[in-house]
């Protein structure tokens, strides 16, 4: 089987001179959690948006499932941005019609159970959710996915910690076998625990693509202070 | 899929536009019943209040037909903008389908909207002013009025308002086109991308009205000049109507070929 995810020679500039990413080459496999950790500006949200079609590369090419982004890869991705993509004057059930009319791998019952059990209701509209609420409701429509390939851009950033846990076990236990999740967090601490891998990310290049167990073996440290000792100010 | 975009492209138009054009509506409605029925039957028979009502019915009446024509072709593009290159873009280019669908989807409810409110506003003018004399005077003098238009007898009615919604149809998707190449070119600018669409949209509306404007005066010139008969105002019409539907169509089709390149190759969300 190919690599879920393949990046070559990867970069971006916004035109401003300066690269968000440069010559970045990655590999992931499949079946495992991925944390994409950095600083601010270490090109995080870039690498994610371009694998997700929403940037246009500069140089260098990405595959999914050995596919560039497109319709086919579209289908096995399911994507969290840093941001609120949802339509104020829908209500939540809206939002569960134009995930099954779009998605084929979108599971409605397990969406609804979520939502019940974080008790948000079906008729609530979105424009009357707190912001951490709209950011639950997204992410339970990502999850309600069976996709090969989560991408989870601050997944946790917004909610308190009794969501946050709520989140992340159902990140673990909705997330198959065989797929794999790349997740962006500033929030390390809360998700050390469930990493396989980490990536540390710095000025748009790699520096860091490790198992955790290596880390914490060969290192004998945890990711997140060896992350505090990486990206030291 | 493209069936699905496009539902749900016209639940979101439908929102204001339906309210937009049911209000105008009834106003043309309201304006016809209150006031123009009874000046027809009764004129000068308002008292001072009456008329500051039906000024004030008029204005009103103004206020929507503009609302009307401008709110349909702004929110159209708020639409676009929005649906394509704000925050719910993230989650519309994400969607499985290609954006050359994306944009079939809606340049198909734009231009179905666009031609729905050139008919709605025709009509709320027919609902306040059409009465059944000026039909019935109409009617009786239908052939000289085309004569004095400068129409040949042989072309009747028939063929002028076919080739009128022909027009109508062509220049719906024409303008709509206009109004998604301009967000489209505004999105290569790094920073104002509103702006940079505002600046795109007057400067393809200038360069149109000069090409139509040198154009068809030169146009009118010779045929005028080259006039033998009497029918040369039919053939302006024909020369203007055939370049004006030349000119839509290439605007339409090359709007809609720069709008899909820069989607497909250009496409960078902030």
């Amino acid at each position: 089987m190919k690599p879920i995810l393949e990046c070559y020679g990867l970069s971006k500039t916004y035109g401003n001179g300066q690269w968000a990413l440069s010559n970045l080459n990655l590999s992931l496999e499949r079946g495992q959690i991925v944390g994409l950790l950095g600083p601010n500006g270490s090109g995080k949200t870039t690498l994610i948006k371009l694998i997700n079609d929403l940037l246009t590369p500069t140089e260098g090419s990405i595959q999914i499932n050995g596919n560039l982004p497109g319709v086919e890869t579209k289908k096995i991705v399911s994507y969290l941005p840093e941001r609120t993509y949802l339509t104020p004057s829908w209500k939540v059930r809206d939002l569960i019609f134009y995930f099954e009319d779009f998605y084929e791998d979108f599971r409605r019952d397990r969406a609804q159970q979520m939502l019940e059990a974080l008790g948000i209701g079906l008729h609530a509209r979105l424009r009357t959710l707190s912001k951490g609420t709209r950011e639950k409701v997204q992410l339970v429509m990502v999850m309600s996915r069976d996709a090969s390939l989560y991408i989870l851009d601050e997944p946790i950033g917004g909610v308190d910690p009794a969501a946050r846990d709520y989140i992340l076990n159902t990140i673990l236990t909705n997330y198959n076998e065989n797929a794999t999740i790349l997740l962006s967090t500033h929030l390390i601490s809360d998700i050390e625990n469930i990493l396989d891998r980490v990536i540390f990310l710095q000025n748009g290049q790699i520096v860091l693509n490790a198992a955790v167990d290596e880390v914490r073996v060969e290192q004998k440290k945890s990711v997140d202070m060896l992350f505090r000792e990486v990206f030291r100010c | 899929m493209l069936g699905k975009l496009i539902k749900y492209d016209f639940k979101a138009l439908n929102r204001y536009l339906i309210a937009i054009h049911i209000m105008l509506l009834i106003t043309a409605a309201l304006g016809r019943f209150l006031f123009v029925e009874r000046l027809i039957k009764n004129s000068g028979g308002l008292s001072d209040m009456g008329m500051v009502i039906m000024t004030l019915l008029i204005l009103l009446y103004v206020i929507l037909f503009m609302t009307a024509l401008f709110g349909t072709l702004l929110v159209i593009s708020i639409h676009f903008y929005k649906n394509l290159y704000s925050d719910e873009g993230y989650l519309t280019h994400t969607l499985p389908v290609s954006r050359g669908r994306l944009l079939i989807a809606k340049t198909v409810s734009g231009s179905v909207w666009m031609l729905i409110d050139v008919v709605l506003v025709i009509m709320s003018v027919l609902i306040l002013v059409l009465y059944q004399p000026m039909v019935r005077e109409f009617s009786a003098h239908k052939d000289e009025v085309l004569i004095a238009m400068g129409f040949p007898s042989t072309v009747g009615y028939g063929k002028i308002i076919s080739l009128i919604i022909v027009l109508f149809v062509v220049s719906a998707v024409a303008n709509v086109m206009m109004l998604y190449v301009s967000i489209a070119v505004g999105q290569l600018f790094s920073n104002h991308r509103v702006m940079g669409a505002i600046a795109a949209y007057f400067s393809i509306n200038t360069i149109l009205s000069v090409v139509s404007g040198v154009v068809g005066a030169a146009y009118s010139v010779s045929v005028i000049t080259n006039a033998v008969d009497e029918t040369f105002m039919y053939q302006l019409y024909s020369k203007a109507y055939i370049f004006g539907i030349v000119l839509e169509l290439i605007l339409a089709v090359g709007s809609y070929l720069v709008t899909y390149l820069l989607m497909q190759k250009k496409l960078n969300l902030n």
